[in-house]
């Protein structure tokens, strides 16, 4: 097990290096700096902060004369020293300062808006699921496909409309209390819910009709026995793959509610900084990004393994096959050594 | 109970699957049956007779779309009118079920000491802790070594024969009086199916009724007093078994009996091939292997799939190639056509080197060795007719103008029994006997000097493998055709082959012609095969030469 958690961390590791490479080159590729684009914006120089000071030190770390591999390794030699320098939109803040603010409230964001789709969305499939071709069914379902084609933030809006504009229990904006939750959290929570809804369906469905429900059936188990004890466990060793993603998207991806509700997460410094080729805030945030979703996709598969027994077992005998001492995998037949009484054929 | 009253007792039980349609189509219709204390029924019939349906529906175990009628009494009280309740109490307490296939029927993420505790809990027959003993002790029973280990493992971590009898344990560790095994040996090894039915004997010298649900009639007279036939949903045929296997009145029944082979070992059974077997030293066979090794690199490290196996084939002969699975019989046949590439060794076909031979060179010797698989469902090209299908080796090969090619696959088609008129259906629209049939067309289409045949019947119904062996044995007399013909039915190697090569773990047991094997065979191993074999015409023997205990069916870790 120690070993397998070792390989999948070499493995993260080389994943980040290749993903940050990619943003940075493509960086490189396209026209315009940051320099330019803030002239472009302001007419004076680098965004406001035009003291030499500033401009000199950002000269000294990324300086036009310096080649593009060179920034590349001070950049990466700061990410990883924890020092990727102060970003050029917002030249007082540090990129670990920004993200160290930013990121507590989009990871709130998106727990709150996981744990609310686990809680809708697996009783809806399961029920779903369980009430087959029934009006529960087809009702269900026919609601969930069609909010999961429309946006989240549309929900946000009419969400505010009714909410804040109308009744004004709820503000409509802002990041001062619990009550400024409300909104963006179920805002976000729509589509996934609808989208895990179906896929638990489904996957429950496929579970009830395995042979070994029927099997607990024929023991004389009670529906509400077999179900949980048998098909839902089951049916969840797929969802959980799902549920990963989800919050990673969430935790990163909340770009279009912060925007709309004022939100001060990464999301809207992500945008903030590619919009204005804010490189180090960029190169800081996707490799934010790349980590909390790499760190999450290990974490679903240490899951998978404590929900799947053969996931588990596969993993903790992998180094011992690696090494030679497993003894070939044999169709479970006798050997002919114990048919032949004995008689010594094959070790 | 006395014998008046049977144990079960089913009156004219029908079953209706509701279509789309709601229309219900009938799969069940009008089956009764009588068992009393202590019996033991078999109902015997091929893929689709409503066999499993029936004895699902006694325990209404079957899908909402299911119409069941008729009266099921187990021990007086009717099943299909029990409220749902009482019909609880009865499932695994009254009457287990094993299911075929155990690795499908236990929950792979639960391990054996849930499973099989847990419906004692449900019937509340004991305390937690009473519940793992007993679970412990029918492991036991059911000859699995350590239990008290092995009740902590899961279903996956066990080999195919200890699965099967764990699922065993877990169906009569509720005490039940009735078992319903629904075949519970088809997926396994002759020599491992023996193990578990000799377990099936044993419970009912306990006095546990049985009914077998099954297609094999040497299984079911091994462990049955009475069977039942049944095809397409009826009942065609019940009796004592000892009288129907003598004299069946129904014709379908005597078709299957006349379909069920038996290997035959007694010494006066003479039947001498047509084609004497040549010494295996004799000049030029038309294919020789030597020293064939094929290892694999899987993730369990290495395994040698074929072991220095060497096989010669002459003309007009057919080997056959006889092993339990995972023996290396079907990728000796593949190294063969070189369809994989061996690890070392030789491979001769009329003098030319077959694995030295260049990309142009192989094409053409291919063009004489032709193959036939298992699964004609899988090996047919689906969005072809069967014409098509046939033509195309023709075309691959860029033999004669479409429209000979057309007359060719016409012709081959006849040949093998399929009607011209039915030439540009599609595959789906054939049985599985028929398909089989037109992948044997296709194989004829090149006229190949050799046809390799990689269990071409296993797929099939006994009496369809019996015409696709018929079929076989008649081409290969017309068309002068050699054969190697792989297969894990002893009986059906007999009927066809000349010589007969036994593998087991990759390498070759015995070689010998077809009838000495049979009636003398040398290696220990091929004894235990025979011994395996359960006969259909002649009395079984019940665990003559007790097998050894499955002590290298071991735990796969």
């Amino acid at each position: 097990m120690v070993g397998y958690l070792v390989r999948r961390c070499i493995r993260l590791v080389v994943s980040l290096v290749v993903v940050s490479i990619i943003p940075f080159g493509l960086l490189q590729m396209v026209p315009g700096s940051f320099g330019e684009l803030s002239q472009l914006a302001s007419g004076s120089g680098l965004g406001g902060t035009d003291t030499a000071e500033a401009a000199a030190q950002l000269e000294e770390r990324y300086g036009e004369g310096t080649p593009a591999w060179r920034q590349y390794l001070t950049f990466m030699q700061g990410a990883v020293t924890g020092d990727m320098g102060p970003s050029y939109k917002y030249p007082q803040l540090t990129v670990e300062q920004i993200i160290a603010d930013a990121f507590p409230v989009s990871l709130t964001l998106a727990a709150l808006a996981t744990a609310l789709t686990l809680v809708i969305a697996v009783p809806i499939g399961v029920l779903a699921a369980l009430r087959k071709d029934t009006f529960a069914d087809y009702g269900s379902m026919f609601t969930l496909t069609t909010i999961q084609a429309l946006p989240g933030y549309l929900f946000a809006l009419v969400l505010i409309l009714i909410f804040a504009a109308g009744l004004g229990w709820l503000p409509t904006s802002g990041w001062s209390g619990p009550q400024n939750l409300i909104i963006p959290v179920i805002a976000l929570a729509v589509q996934p819910t609808a989208m895990l809804a179906r896929y638990v369906r489904s996957s429950m469905l496929e579970a009830l009709r395995e042979e070994y429900v029927v099997a607990a059936y024929a023991k004389g188990g009670t529906p509400g026995a077999v179900t949980i004890r048998h098909a839902l466990r089951n049916s969840l060793i797929p969802v959980v793959t799902v549920v990963g993603p989800i919050f990673a998207a969430l935790a990163t991806g909340t770009v279009f509610i912060e925007a709309l509700m004022g939100i001060p997460g990464l999301g809207m410094f992500f945008t903030v900084a590619a919009r204005s080729r804010d490189v180090p805030l960029l190169m800081g945030t996707t490799l934010f990004f790349a980590l909390i979703i790499m760190v999450l996709n290990l974490l679903v598969d240490l899951l998978y393994g404590v929900l799947d027994p053969r996931i588990r077992h596969e993993r903790t005998t992998g180094r011992r096959r690696r090494r030679g001492k497993q003894e070939p995998e044999g169709e479970g037949h006798t050997t002919p050594a114990t048919l032949a009484g004995g008689l010594e054929v094959r070790a | 109970m006395t014998s008046g009253h049977p144990l079960l007792s089913v009156r004219d039980l029908t079953v209706g699957f509701r279509g789309r349609d709601g229309q219900p189509t009938p799969a069940v219709q009008g089956l009764s049956l009588n068992l009393s204390q202590g019996g033991s029924l078999a109902i015997v019939g091929e893929s689709g007779s409503g066999k499993t349906v029936s004895m699902r529906a006694l325990l209404r175990l079957l899908p909402g779309s299911a119409e069941v009628g008729g009266r099921a009494a187990f021990e007086g009280h009717d099943l299909l009118r029990l409220p749902a309740d009482r019909l609880r109490a009865v499932r695994g307490r009254g009457i287990g079920m094993v299911f075929q296939n155990a690795m499908d029927a236990l929950n792979p993420t639960r391990t054996l000491k849930s499973q099989l505790t847990e419906h004692l809990r449900w019937h509340r027959i004991c305390s937690r802790s009473e519940a793992t003993r007993r679970a412990v002790a029918a492991l036991d029973r059911v000859g699995i070594p350590e239990p008290h280990r092995r009740i902590r493992m899961y279903p996956f971590q066990l080999s195919g024969g200890m699965r099967q009898r764990a699922m065993i344990a877990m169906s009569i560790v509720a005490g039940p009086r009735l078992l319903i095994a629904d075949e519970p040996t088809t997926a396994l090894d002759v020599t491992v199916q023996r193990q578990v039915l000799d377990l099936l004997n044993d419970l009912r010298d306990d006095g546990l009724s049985l009914i077998m649900i099954t297609h094999d009639l040497g299984v079911a007279r091994y462990l049955c007093d009475d069977v039942v036939v049944m095809r397409d949903g009826r009942v065609v045929e019940s009796a004592p078994m000892a009288e129907f296997v003598t004299s069946a009145s129904h014709p379908y029944s005597k078709q299957l009996l006349a379909a069920a082979l038996d290997v035959d070992t007694s010494t006066d059974a003479t039947q001498q091939s047509a084609v004497p077997d040549p010494e295996p030293e004799a000049p030029s066979p038309l294919m020789r292997a030597n020293d064939l090794v094929k290892v694999f690199n899987g993730r369990g490290g290495e395994t040698r799939a074929v072991d220095q196996v060497s096989v010669s084939i002459h003309r007009g002969q057919t080997v056959g190639v006889v092993g339990e699975s995972g023996s290396g019989k079907s990728t000796l046949a593949r190294l063969l056509v070189r369809l994989i590439e061996p690890t070392s060794g030789t491979v001769t076909f009329a003098g030319a080197d077959l694995l030295g031979a260049g990309r142009r060179e192989l094409h053409q010797l291919r063009r004489r060795v032709q193959m036939v698989f298992q699964n004609p469902h899988g090996s047919l090209l689906p969005h072809l007719s069967v014409a098509a299908n046939v033509m195309e080796p023709l075309r691959a090969h860029r033999v004669g103008t479409p429209v000979q090619r057309r007359q060719r696959a016409l012709e081959m088609l006849e040949l093998v029994g399929v009607p011209a008129q039915r030439a540009d259906h599609y595959p789906r629209q054939f049985s599985g006997g028929q398909q089989q049939r037109v992948a044997i067309a296709r194989a004829l289409a090149l006229e190949p000097e050799l046809l390799i045949c990689d269990e071409p019947t296993s797929a099939l119904d006994l009496s369809i493998q019996a015409q696709i062996l018929d079929l076989l044995g008649d081409l290969q007399q017309r068309l002068g055709l050699s054969m190697l013909f792989v297969t894990h039915n002893l009986a059906v190697a007999q009927r066809l082959c000349d010589r007969i090569v036994v593998m087991a773990a990759g390498q070759v047991m015995e070689v010998a012609p077809a009838h000495q094997l049979f009636t003398s065979p040398q290696h220990p191993y091929t004894r235990a095969l025979l011994d395996a074999v359960l006969p259909v015409h002649s009395p079984p023997q019940r665990a003559a030469q007790p097998l050894d205990p499955p002590q290298t069916e071991e735990i796969r870790r």
